[in-house]
């Protein structure tokens, strides 16, 4: 069975009277790699976060393991498919709390995912040449590459089972891009039912990737569409 | 505690002395008008506009505490938290839909429950509606009140609204919307409680409290004024943080969606 459902999701910003896209359906299936495609202003971000629920479509429905999500379960539903920001915030002022607060998040689900600990985290910060990192520094101080690697890991803590990437390549230099990458498709394949939907501008990434190409502009209705920058 | 004011012992003030007052308003005037500093014209709508309101205030308060009756106290402080809420709201540049109605159910409770609370148990009143005690006593914690909950209010507001994509990202982990906003709402109430701690911190060091100063010009004893100053002091204290939490939990769940997001359409700016 699919892991995610979209059906016929469609979104126009408050005052807008023309869909950014419309009809959007797509499924998930467990191990699959989707990378999403379309030009700025198409709406990928967006799309991205209406599926979890940070913004409300206008029509349609999303479906989680064949169940609607509803405000009862939509938190264990965005603990388990976990929106990655195309800018990495800080959630927290220090590093440490940036890496203890999704574990506290995932604590608070009583049969939920077993939460990555402290020492698998340190190993997974290694790995993306961040090992030597103080914790107790402040998030913002560190370089941006430094901060995607960091919030990717602060992301993966929680052991989601799909994780919707917002381009989280995108600013960083081609060899951390190719950790994170890396780090990415080992998340993944560490698992058969783990399943990603992936935004990328690059055609040698989405080479690198594989996967199922899933272009939005097939669901942006007109050519004012492509204006909107959220 | 029942404080009796012993003697009425003060010298009382004549339209004729208060003219010879402002003869001293004079002074900043002429040197403002020879160094062109433009200050002249808003220092004596200034001060008109203080004989104006003080005058007709003292006007309604005679009038209130002459006919010594509930039914011309309740209205009178309806009025009072009705201007309270209004400035209260009109400062704050972030509003949520009912910011004015909120601001007022918030004020009201807060500034009754510690009027009425302490009219009754602490000072011991005959009447529950004492103008002499309810008026200038609400009349205290409003002032404070109001300023507290525009401080919160626009901060709260305004640091979500600046740290969306922090929320967002801890609500994507899985946060309860609650856990997300947390750390904005506390400094919201934390901003609200900063100037009557810093005065609670500071007080007597620096200058007499204005009521203090009051009561000891019209000559009580000044232990008696200190013992009204740390009554009021607290009285301040509680009622604004009461009111800060009610109106800032109020704008929380007002701004709040069921699927643990926030309507950020709901939050409006405004010049403030």
């Amino acid at each position: 069975m699919a892991l995610l459902q979209a059906k016929n999701l469609s979104w126009k910003p408050a005052d807008a009277e023309e869909f950014i896209w419309k009809d959007v359906s797509f499924e998930l299936s467990p191990g699959e790699l989707v990378v999403l495609e379309g030009p700025s202003g198409s709406g990928k971000s967006t799309l991205l976060k209406a599926i979890v629920g940070l913004i409300e479509v206008s029509s349609g429905k999303r479906l989680w393991r064949g169940d609607k999500i509803t405000a009862d379960n939509i938190r264990r539903f965005r603990n388990e498919v976990v929106y990655v920001h195309q800018t990495p915030v800080a959630i927290a002022p220090r590093i440490a709390d940036n890496l203890s607060f999704p574990r506290e998040i995932a604590a608070e689900f009583v049969d939920g995912a077993q939460p990555m600990s402290e020492d698998e985290q340190e190993r997974m910060l290694e790995r993306l040449q961040l090992g030597a990192l103080d914790r107790s520094r402040r998030f913002d101080e560190l370089s941006v590459g430094e901060r995607q690697r960091v919030a990717f890991v602060r992301c993966i803590t929680v052991r989601p089972q799909v994780l919707l990437l917002d381009e989280p390549t995108a600013s960083l230099d081609p060899d951390s891009a190719h950790s994170v990458e890396k780090c990415v498709l080992d998340y993944l394949d560490a698992s058969s039912d783990r399943a990603a939907i992936w935004i990328s501008h690059s055609k040698e990434q989405r080479e690198r990737l594989g996967g199922r190409l899933l272009d939005l502009t097939r669901w942006n209705p007109g050519p004012s569409a492509g204006e909107y920058r959220p | 505690m029942s404080l009796v004011i012993a003697t009425v012992d003060y010298i009382q003030l004549t339209p004729w002395d208060l003219a010879l007052a402002a003869v001293l308003l004079l002074i900043p005037a002429a040197i403002s008008i020879a160094l062109r500093l433009g200050l002249e014209k808003n220092l004596a709508i200034a001060s008109f506009r203080t004989v104006v309101q003080l005058a007709f205030l003292g006007l309604i308060l005679e009038w209130v505490f002459g006919a010594d009756r509930w039914f011309y106290v309740v209205p009178m402080l309806a009025v009072m938290l009705f201007f309270a809420a209004r400035a209260a709201i009109q400062r704050s540049t972030k509003r949520f839909p009912g910011s004015y109605l909120t601001a007022f159910a918030a004020l009201t409770l807060a500034t009754s429950v510690t009027t009425f609370g302490v009219t009754e148990l602490v000072i011991g009143v005959e009447q529950w509606y004492e103008p002499q005690y309810v008026i200038p006593l609400l009349g205290m914690l409003l002032g404070n009140g109001l300023t507290g909950i525009s401080l919160s209010l626009d901060r709260m507001l305004s640091d979500l609204m600046a740290q969306r994509s922090a929320v967002e990202a801890r609500l994507a982990l899985g946060a309860s919307l609650w856990r997300a906003c947390r750390p904005w709402v506390r400094e919201g109430l934390r901003n609200g409680m900063i100037p009557i701690i810093n005065s609670m911190m500071i007080v007597g060091l620096v200058s007499l409290p204005g009521m203090m100063t009051g009561q000891i010009l019209a000559g009580v004893p000044p232990a008696d004024a200190v013992a009204y100053q740390i009554l009021i002091m607290f009285m301040i204290a509680a009622a604004t943080a009461l009111a800060v939490i009610v109106l800032c939990l109020i704008a929380f769940k007002v701004v709040s969606h069921p699927e643990h997001r926030v309507r950020w359409d709901a939050i409006t700016r405004h010049e403030g």
